[in-house]
């Protein structure tokens, strides 16, 4: 793929959040390429910093987070140095952001059809009259059929799947390039979980847009992701296509997160196997490899210094000291 | 009912008053004339999307919630309408979330010790502690960890907290309710597998509520489905898995993520035409016609009644 393909660049971004107890380095020094139509999915578990590396993009760390370092660049430009002005013609234009809790996020005093226009209204000139109509075709088009009668509703009494179908409307509206999906099913059931997953493809499809998804499910990677990064501790383990993870996953915590999870086969009762241990505190993270306390393969290095990103193969990343190792086929298999 | 069973509830029901969107008065029917056994020593899984009634139906059998009709039988008796005193020893539960349901203010010696306190009077302070130690131990924490609060915890092991105060007082039979819900993909592997080992070492009974088929069916024996406040289907996993028969079933088992990016591909996701789901039952049909793709005029007009399709599987459909 040519340089001209990526839509967003992330490198070396580092978000902090300081507070009263310490500063949480949140996201460490991470980078990662979105190209255009594909979708990248972002999985780790809480606090592992996949929701402030997204939200960085956005500029909407919640004070006192901010971003120490690093560059992001969306088409080229900086997004960064962006002004307020700058800023707010970028956000909902350009790329477009559905949240975990859509029932937090719409405004319960307003009608559905206030909230949607509201957003034309901000960002395009446009006629009240087209502003509707554009509504409408957009709540049609992520398969509410009674669109008319859903605009004079209020959040309240929608269902938690209609709500969602409605947050993602409001951020198609403006027809943006990239959408960002914060844990966008995990307050859903499996089945409209499955229905809203099935509805981003084909937007996605349809649009050509890029998306960036990020969740905790594996088996909603699986589905929906092109690429992915697996993150801990603010760190990216490994990156990859969603084949080189799930098939040659080559970090100790990609493995682990896979064989903690029911297989594809449900009837099988395998125990599982977890990754012992507990996530780290964010106020003292260890030294070295952030996952070298919880690591089964952990070596004297591991302790020491952070592991460097190891190519595997190409698009195929990995920071593990296993890989620096010739033996790392015996060390992962023994 | 036979001996064979320590849980058996009849026609239970449960309905709690509620308002439309009009301010009407309506009734949500969050356990809906539900029939069930329970064997001992095994762990039947309850699935259902939420507001299904599996937690209601959970925390009834407990009698945490009072029944409408309906009885529940645990080991041969009848303990509706009874003094829950003698068998609150016997039944425990878990809670989802681990945080919300352990006091803050007490520590977790005081927290585990509580329990065996209510129904073992006369203990020493040291049987006492080397009761609460042996507990901690049991669930994978440490001795130590007794003195400490919830708050210094993190999820996965407040959940092995709350799981060591259901087992302080012995119990026969647990709820399990969304155990691991709320909990890390690294956590909930931990706790499964504890679960399995407990009822493997001490043969409890579990009822194992979810919303995730793919957890319910790696840790149960059988496994019924819920909506709307009935048992739709029940069988054991193979049946529900290979040969499930309630269209409900099928859109559950269609709609589950699976870990595997080409299968996941080769998978048909069923494109069901998306209406809000009706919160109440109509005309008296059945409650899932609105959104099943194979209903037909009977469907409308009178609601299935639970079969048995085949020996221990049961389905309430009018197709099955």
């Amino acid at each position: 793929m040519t340089n001209t393909d990526k839509l967003l660049e992330i490198k070396n971004l580092s978000v902090v959040f300081p507070s009263k107890n310490g500063v949480v380095h949140a996201v460490n020094s991470i980078s990662y390429d979105v190209y255009r139509g594909e979708v990248m999915g972002i999985v780790g578990e809480s606090g592992s910093g996949k929701s402030a590396s997204a939200y960085a993009v956005m500029q909407l760390l919640a004070s006192p987070g901010k971003v120490t370092g690093g560059d992001i660049r969306f088409e080229g430009k900086d997004v960064l140095s962006f002004s307020r002005a700058e800023l707010q013609d970028f956000r909902g234009s350009e790329i477009g952001m559905i949240f975990q809790n859509p029932m937090q996020c719409l405004d319960p005093v307003f009608t559905i059809g206030a909230q949607l226009t509201e957003t034309l209204y901000a960002h395009r000139k446009i006629s009240r009259a087209d502003a509707v109509s554009a509504s409408v075709e957009m709540l049609r088009s992520v398969g509410i059929h009674d669109a008319e009668n859903i605009m004079r509703r209020y959040p309240h009494e929608l269902s938690g799947g209609m709500q969602q179908r409605v947050m993602i409307a409001i951020a198609l509206l403006c027809n943006p390039k990239l959408l960002i999906a914060d844990e966008a099913t995990t307050a859903l059931d499996v089945t409209i979980q499955d229905q809203i997953v099935q509805l981003l493809k084909q937007v996605k499809n349809d649009r050509g847009m890029s998306i960036i998804f990020i969740t905790h499910n594996f088996g909603l990677v699986a589905d929906i992701c092109d690429r992915v990064s697996v993150m801990y501790g603010g760190y990216i383990m490994e990156q990859g296509t969603v084949d080189d993870v799930f098939y040659a996953p080559s970090h100790p915590y990609t493995v682990g997160l896979i064989n903690a999870i029911p297989k594809a086969d449900l009837l099988s009762k395998d125990r599982l196997t977890p990754i012992y241990g507990t996530p780290i505190n964010p106020f003292s993270p260890p030294d070295g490899c952030v996952f070298h306390p919880r690591c089964t393969h952990c070596m004297d290095i591991c302790r020491k210094s952070k592991p460097p990103v190891h190519q595997v193969s190409d698009g195929h990343t990995a920071s593990c000291w296993l890989l620096e190792n010739a033996d790392k086929e015996a060390c992962l298999n023994g | 009912m036979d001996s064979t069973d320590l849980i058996y509830i009849e026609n239970l029901k449960k309905a709690f008053p509620s308002k439309d969107v009009r301010g009407n008065k309506t009734l949500v029917r969050a356990v809906d004339d539900v029939t069930l056994s329970i064997k001992r020593g095994e762990c039947l899984g309850l699935v259902g999307e939420s507001g299904s009634g599996k937690t209601t139906l959970g925390r009834t059998i407990l009698r945490l919630v009072e029944p409408d009709s309906g009885k529940i039988y645990f080991d041969g008796t009848d303990i509706t309408g009874i003094n829950m005193k003698p068998y609150r020893s016997k039944m425990q539960i878990i809670f989802q979330n681990p945080s919300g349901s352990l006091d803050p203010r007490m520590r977790v010696f005081n927290i585990i010790s509580e329990g065996i306190k209510a129904t073992r009077r006369g203990m020493t302070k040291s049987e006492m502690s080397a009761a609460v130690f042996k507990l901690l131990d049991a669930v994978g924490l440490n001795s130590t960890d007794a003195y400490r609060y919830p708050h210094e915890f993190s999820g996965g092991q407040q959940q092995r907290i709350g799981i060591a105060r259901a087992l302080a007082v012995n119990p026969e039979f647990i709820v399990c309710d969304e155990p691991v819900s709320a909990l890390d993909v690294s956590y909930q592997s931990q706790i499964i597998n504890l679960l399995e080992d407990l009822q493997e070492q001490l043969g409890f009974t579990y009822l194992f509520i979810s919303h995730d088929l793919s957890v319910v069916m790696h840790i149960s024996d059988r496994i019924g489905v819920m909506y709307l406040g009935k048992i739709v289907e029940l069988g054991s996993c193979e049946d529900i898995f290979l040969r499930p028969a309630h269209p409900y079933t099928k859109a559950l088992l269609s709609a589950i993520p699976v870990p595997d990016p080409k299968i996941s591909r080769q998978r048909e996701h069923k494109v069901t035409s998306f209406d809000d789901t009706p919160a109440g039952i109509k005309n008296g049909g059945c409650s899932y016609c609105a959104l099943c793709s194979y209903a037909t005029a009977e469907c409308a007009k009178a609601a299935p009644e639970n079969r048995e399709i085949a020996t221990g599987h049961f389905c309430a459909c009018h197709l099955a």
